[in-house]
């Protein structure tokens, strides 16, 4: 068995699957917070803010902040990564 | 027993022990020595890689070795033995949460000679803890140091074999007293396993009984407390002998070739490792030998008119946080060394790699406190913790950085230790976000001592140091057998494992949120957040902790039989030289495989793992 080409994957490949699958986590995060508020006993939280947007405490609001919040923060991070990996000179994927 | 007859029990004990010797002199038939291949080619040859000519044959052989890559295979099975019984504990604490109420430990705990289902429950806990730090975790991380750095340095051995063998040899008798209390329980009302939980906090561990609660005499004491101690002691004698060892090898030791800029990332991450241990570990033997001291001699050092309980908190993190470090920071190392090589390329960053794992070395000391935020120490001195905790979150984030540009820039291979770096990578991803709110003080103040932090940790030690660790016995697995596993199951493995973490601790993490308080065998008495909720996601954990289970037990069986029957590997499983990849080990090993085969062994098919 040895190895051939068409087993290699192109690391952005993998590295966008990784920043899509922890931001799903984030959303599966949010919409369980979005559950929990309400019924968290001595609480009852139905209305959240954010930068002074109001908006109702359900899952998929919850799950939309979670996926915006993580996906904007770890977007940048990633933007960061394509503007260094230009200096990279240890590159192996050109293009 | 009059005098006569304890020198007859004596004489009686010499006798048994010489014929012990005998049988051992016997089993291992002292005088087949085997002598090593390219033993004819001088003392140090290039083909053994050490000065060990000859070793004797059998069980005398794993007794009396002072082989650098005997002794690292000595502290992986011992470590994976520790791996076993803190699995199996956590395996019926997990059972214990299905359900509210207190059921499974309860009918445990007659039969194991504890005195109810809650204190079964919290020797578990405590013993869970404390095996899986100490002596699974940082054996396992000795297990690869050991095999591994002299190899990458060109030594012949460490600089102090003897002292190597003796440093691991501290563990096994460690680890009986560490567990001795679960052996004595059942014969003996007055002693239980040690309840004291793996941060051993005061007036608890100064003052509990076998029965749970307070005593009144010192004479009351369980006694599974002080084996534990003692236990624990000598592991950390063992580990600070290991680091002065490491830190002696790698600065006189290193081969003609490797200077300070040759020097690998994981040995790297090793000596920063050891000097963090040479700095760390003698406070927790100091204040182990403190508390011993108040339970046995009535001093008052933890006691509340004495020096204070948060006088041993103090001492106890500012081991403890180092100690998170000296279990992350040799896995980011394995992980900086293989990582590359599935990427076809070289690490990202190197220097600014090392850099940031000295800097963690450091700033490590300076965030203990982080632990006590709600202790009611001085607000003062807690903001400039809070300072260095989000610091210390900047190296860490520095080598996620340059794992990622790594594989950004290069072409990926997805063998089994590559799915394994890549799971590190996400899972610490997770671990090091909730570790940074928890750094901040009032997100603390209301997550503190609840599921999340349990969550937070876990992600960290499971999902990224075991993940490193099984990295690692993939990617040299070939090397150290000479065969390759079984790639069908390796991945089996890789998979459970992932979705088994993920599923626990994620689990942990929104109940933690919900309000479920950690170290407790029950919930049916909460009143902070909804039960049916916190059982759903309980029942959840314990689906992952079992999922887990089976993960670890196909690894198990693929090791065992792959080392028995796996398929021999050519000198360069990994095909790192298409990738112009090649390391200092896997020269030797070709090395090896070739005076092998000029010895008259035979070669297979060539097998990998694509
Ligand atoms: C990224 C940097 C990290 C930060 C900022 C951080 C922060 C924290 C904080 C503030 C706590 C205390 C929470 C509480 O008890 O209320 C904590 C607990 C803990 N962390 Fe981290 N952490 C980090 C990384 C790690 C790493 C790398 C490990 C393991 C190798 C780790 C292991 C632990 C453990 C074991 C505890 C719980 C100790 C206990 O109370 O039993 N953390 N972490
Ligand atoms: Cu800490």
């Amino acid at each position: 068995m040895t190895e051939t080409v068409s087993d290699r994957f192109r690391g952005r490949r993998i590295v966008v699957a990784i920043y899509l699958a922890v931001v799903a986590l984030a959303g599966v995060f949010g919409a369980s917070v979005g559950v929990l508020l309400p019924v968290k006993s001595g609480r009852d939280i139905q209305q959240a803010s954010f930068a002074g947007a109001e908006f109702a405490v359900t899952p998929l609001n919850f799950a939309i902040y979670g996926v915006v919040m993580v996906g904007v923060t770890l977007g940048v991070l990633l933007l960061a990564v394509r503007f260094v990996s230009r200096f990279d000179d240890g590159s192996v994927d050109e293009g | 027993m009059d005098i006569s007859g304890q020198i007859v029990l004596t004489a009686l004990m010499a006798v048994f022990l010489f014929g012990v010797v005998l049988f051992l002199a016997r089993a291992a038939d002292w005088r087949t020595y085997t002598p090593l291949a390219g033993a004819g080619s001088g003392i140090v040859s290039r083909e053994g890689g050490y000065g060990h000519a000859e070793k004797p044959a059998g069980i005398f052989r794993w007794l009396t070795t002072v082989d650098h890559k005997d002794i690292g295979i000595l502290y992986g099975v011992y470590a994976v033995l520790a791996f076993a019984w803190g699995g199996i504990a956590v395996i019926i604490m997990r059972t214990e949460l299905i359900t509210p109420g207190i059921d499974v430990t309860e009918t445990l705990s007659t039969a194991m000679g504890v005195s109810s289902g809650q204190n079964l429950y919290n020797a578990l806990l405590t013993s869970h803890g404390i095996t899986m730090l100490f002596l699974f975790g940082t054996p396992i991380l000795a297990a690869f140091s050991n095999y591994l750095v002299p190899l990458l340095i060109d030594a012949d051995d460490m600089a102090f074999p003897r002292i190597n063998a003796i440093a691991f040899w501290m563990l096994p008798p460690g680890a009986v007293l560490i567990w001795g209390g679960f052996f004595i329980a059942p014969f003996f009302d007055s002693i239980a396993p040690s309840m004291a939980s793996w941060t051993m906090y005061p007036p608890q561990s100064v003052s509990q009984t076998a029965q749970g609660g307070a005593a009144s005499t010192i004479a009351d004491l369980n006694a599974g407390t002080d084996l534990m101690l003692l236990g624990l002691h000598l592991t950390g004698v063992s580990a600070t002998m290991g680091a002065i060892n490491f830190i002696a090898t790698i600065f006189t030791e290193r081969g003609p070739d490797v200077g300070w800029d040759k020097l690998d990332i994981f040995s790297w991450t090793i000596l920063t490792q050891s000097a963090l241990i040479l700095f760390s570990f003698p406070l927790l033997g100091s204040a182990l030998v403190m508390l011993l001291l108040d339970r046995n001699f009535a001093t008052t050092f933890f006691t509340a008119d004495g020096g204070g309980t948060i006088l041993y908190q103090h001492l106890f993190w500012f081991f403890g946080h180092p100690e998170v470090y000296i279990l992350v920071l040799p896995p980011m190392g394995i992980i900086s060394y293989v990582l590359p090589r599935f990427s076809g390329r070289k690490l990202f960053g190197f220097k600014f790699v090392v850099y940031s794992t000295l800097a963690i070395g450091v700033l490590s000391f300076g965030v203990w406190a982080h632990h006590m935020f709600s202790t009611g120490i001085d607000p003062r001195i807690r903001a400039s913790f809070m300072a260095v905790s989000l610091a210390i979150a900047i190296p860490s984030a520095v080598k996620t950085f340059n794992w990622i540009t790594t594989m950004w820039n290069g072409k990926i291979r997805l063998t089994t230790p590559m799915l394994f770096c890549i799971g590190f990578v996400g899972n610490f991803i997770i671990g090091g976000v909730t570790g940074v709110f928890l750094a901040s003080i009032p997100v603390d103040l209301i997550l503190h001592d609840t599921y999340y932090v349990v969550g937070h940790f876990h992600y960290v030690i499971m999902g990224a140091i075991a993940f490193a660790v099984f990295a690692g016995v993939y990617y040299w697995f070939p090397l150290v057998t000479g065969r390759m596993y079984q790639v069908t199951l390796a991945k089996a493995h890789f998979w459970l494992t992932m979705v088994g973490t993920n599923l626990t601790f994620f689990a942990m993490i929104l109940m933690g949120y919900a309000g479920m308080p950690r170290r407790y065998a029950t919930y049916n008495l909460i009143t902070v957040g909804p039960i049916d909720f916190i059982q759903l996601l309980h029942v959840l954990a314990t689906v992952g902790a079992f999922i887990l289970l089976v993960a670890q037990i196909i690894w198990l069986w693929n090791m065992v039989q792959s080392y028995l029957e796996g398929p021999r590997v050519g000198p360069d499983p990994w095909n790192l030289e298409e990738d112009g990849v090649e390391s200092r080990e896997w020269d030797w090993f070709d090395d090896r495989l070739e005076t092998a085969l000029t010895d008259g062994g035979e070669a297979e098919d060539a097998e990998t793992d694509a």
